[in-house]
């Protein structure tokens, strides 16, 4: 691991769980409940899961905008769970995060331009205005904005242009990691392939590592060189992109994979269809957190959970099956 | 097939400050019993309002419905009284939402709310109508109905919401259901339970489907023909089989070609073909072929006259000068 540049260990986040004591004295939700994830430098790190299996969650401790209730963040092999005042300031301006939603994360009052250069300011860029401008122009072409653009409010842009300004702010104070959490989600089809091929030209352009996250299967296989597949707060297999999309072997994966309908009207899929929904954080089930939906379960899977184990060469898979 | 709707020329225009916007503008189509259309179509294109209309229940002002013709067994919509449509609409014709945290009343049992229905289009009584309501979450596949049906919506997770809306929609064995994006807020998983149920639901009723989504792999799935809609038309119409293995309309290709695809490795060096700008405003419509300026085939004739629908081969149309041209 010569180029690490993000090493998680071991991370949980726990939330009280208001009156959940009274129904089975657990009290808590377990968002994330021990991921372990290693990041290399200049990669592309997918994490895919189903709503409320805790990606943002595990997204928002990295850029300490929640704090764990357990575990370790390096960064860079620092530990950035110790980090306090300007530390953790000069910390923030190396991490930066592109959001789902457009529409909600920009500013309405403020023209394009002053989103995009706000993060300069926030962190006392020592340039000058003058220096700044050039900044921002910059910053902008490479993006696609022009600069009559920048005088304009979100609201006379489209969800496309939106995300472009969303993802100059994050880029201008270039930024060692990228998080970007469900960056396309919101967009229409066309529009998507547009920024799915801005981020990989930017990435290719500033030596950009990312963490992407999203629900789409499709997407993530697109951008990732790697990919993490996690269920309700836990990796359960973690591996190349090609390797986890083509030969998935944890049956949650493979249930994934099979549910993306396809546009191949000669190859309609014989799919597993997943029945029932996933459970609850605040009462996951016993053993393995995915057998009571799990087609091939045997008797082991409910009483004892499965560890993230080493299934071939940088493939991991939590599965009694899998050994 | 024996056809149940059939729309033809259907033209549902908005009167905005801005000028006239041409949500649905000359559109044309049929499902028969059993069967399902997929309607796609990036954002704004006039899926949802094309609905809409079918139900007549465009907000006038400022919409209103300028022309064509919606016939249900050969009976023209378009000609009933409010009261009459309000008897068709919930019986004949259906909807099913996409948020159906909107759609449905937060402050009724979700078994009354289906129960509704019941009372209102085959007047049974509460009892009666309390009755049918497990049985149809029973039917769309929730667990202990018998206790569900005394749950609020918020209660409910958005799968099971949608199933509710699904068998809101279903009560009274529709002849015809329109599904606007019913599985976009809904994870992969559950929205392949939900493809399955309506599919089996479709097959047990004899409903015929519209199913508007933006999804190109939804309605592979999910149907036996698609209508792709650019700018409030239908620019191809074909079977599934057909359009997605030849699709003919530049725009129809662009969107298969923005998907990332899923059988094929991606690499550091694949990028997608996208589709250039946006979508134009619907009311300043360019002149001639309404995507002339974000297609790659354009020449000088798109710009000047506005290509019709035609049938190119058997079953498969297209509006697009580049067939007039070599054909
Ligand atoms: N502040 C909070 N307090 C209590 N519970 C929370 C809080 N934030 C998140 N959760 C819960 O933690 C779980 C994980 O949420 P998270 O937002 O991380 O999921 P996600 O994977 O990002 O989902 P989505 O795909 O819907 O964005 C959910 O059950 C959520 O309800
Ligand atoms: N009440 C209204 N007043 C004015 N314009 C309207 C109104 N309702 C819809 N429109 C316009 O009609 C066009 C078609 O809208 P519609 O909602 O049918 O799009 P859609 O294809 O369903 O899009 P989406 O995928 O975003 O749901 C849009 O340009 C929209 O702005
Ligand atoms: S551990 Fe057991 S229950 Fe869990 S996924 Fe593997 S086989 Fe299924
Ligand atoms: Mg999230
Ligand atoms: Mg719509």
């Amino acid at each position: 691991m010569k180029d690490l540049l993000l090493d998680i260990r071991g991370l949980k986040k726990h939330f009280p769980a208001p009156g959940a004591f009274l129904s089975r004295g657990v009290g808590v939700i377990r968002a994330v409940d021990g991921v372990s994830l290693q990041v290399q430098r200049g990669e592309t790190l997918g994490l895919v899961g189903e709503s409320g299996c805790g990606k943002s969650t595990l997204a928002r401790m990295i850029l300490r905008l929640e704090t764990p209730t357990a575990g370790q963040i390096r960064f860079d092999n620092e530990d950035i769970l110790a980090w306090k005042g300007s530390a953790l300031k000069a910390f923030r301006r190396k991490v930066q995060m592109i959001f789902q939603d457009p529409y909600s994360s920009l500013n309405p009052r403020q023209t394009a331009g002053g989103i995009i250069e706000e993060p300069l300011h926030i962190h006392h860029h020592p340039g000058g205005r003058e220096e700044i401008k050039k900044k921002l122009r910059e910053i902008a072409s490479v993006v696609g904005l022009n600069e009559e653009q920048l005088t304009r409010y979100p609201h006379e842009f489209s969800g496309g242009q939106r995300q472009r300004i969303g993802i100059a702010r994050a880029l201008i104070l270039k930024p060692r990691l990228v998080i970007a959490d469900e960056p396309v989600s919101a967009l229409d089809v066309s529009i998507r392939a547009q920024i799915l091929n801005l981020l990989k030209r930017l990435q290719r352009e500033f030596d950009l590592t990312y963490l992407f996250i999203t629900h789409d299967l499709g997407v993530v296989r697109h951008m990732s060189d790697r990919i993490a597949v996690m269920y309700l707060g836990k990796i359960v297999e973690l591996g190349g992109a090609e390797p986890i999309c083509g030969a998935p072997v944890h049956p949650y994966t493979k249930a994934l994979l099979s549910a993306v309908p396809s546009m191949d009207p000669l190859r309609k899929s014989e799919r597993t269809v997943l029945s029932g929904e996933m459970p609850s954080p605040a009462a996951p089930p016993q053993g393995c957190a995915f057998h009571p939906r799990c087609p091939v379960r045997i008797g082991i899977c409910e009483q004892r959970a499965p560890l993230l184990e080493r299934d071939g060469a940088g493939h991991w898979v939590a599965c009694h099956l899998s050994r | 097939m024996e056809t149940i709707l059939e729309i033809r020329g259907l033209c549902t225009h908005f009167e905005t400050e801005r000028g006239i916007v041409r949500a649905v503008d000359g559109v044309d189509l049929r499902v028969g019993a059993g069967r399902t259309v997929g309607v796609v179509g990036e954002s704004g294109c006039g899926k949802s309002v094309l609905a809409l209309s079918i139900l007549r229940l465009v907000p006038s002002p400022p919409g209103r419905i300028v022309g064509g013709e919606i016939l249900l067994n050969g009976r023209e919509l378009l000609a009933l009284s409010e009261e009459e449509m309000r008897k068709i609409r919930g019986r004949d014709i259906s909807m099913i939402f996409q948020e159906p945290m909107t759609s449905l009343n937060p402050v009724f049992r979700v078994g009354e709310q289906i129960a509704e229905v019941f009372r209102l289009h085959q007047g049974m009584d509460r009892r009666q109508a309390l009755a049918q309501s497990t049985e149809m979450l029973r039917m769309v596949g929730i667990p202990s109905p018998e206790k569900r049906v005394r749950d609020y919506p918020h209660q409910l997770s958005g799968g099971m919401r949608q199933r509710v809306m699904i068998a809101i929609a279903l009560a009274c064995r529709p002849r015809v259901m329109l599904a606007d994006e019913p599985t976009t807020a809904l994870d992969v998983t559950i929205q392949a339970q939900m493809i399955d149920l309506i599919a089996a639901l479709r097959a047990e009723t004899g409903a015929a489907v519209i199913l508007i989504t933006h999804d190109l792999g939804v309605v592979a799935e999910a149907a036996e023909t698609v209508a792709v809609m650019y700018a409030g038309q239908i620019v191809e119409h074909g079977s599934v089989r057909d359009l997605f293995s030849l699709p003919l309309h530049p725009y129809t290709l662009g969107l298969i070609n923005s998907v990332p695809s899923m059988n094929e490795p991606a690499g550091r060096d694949a990028f997608l073909t996208a589709i250039p700008g946006v979508v134009p405003p619907l009311y300043d419509l360019p002149s001639g072929c309404r995507f002339r300026n974000r297609c790659p085939d354009a020449f000088p004739l798109c710009r000047e006259r506005a290509p019709i629908l035609r049938e190119i081969a058997p079953d498969h149309s297209c509006r697009c000068w580049k067939y007039e041209e070599s054909g």
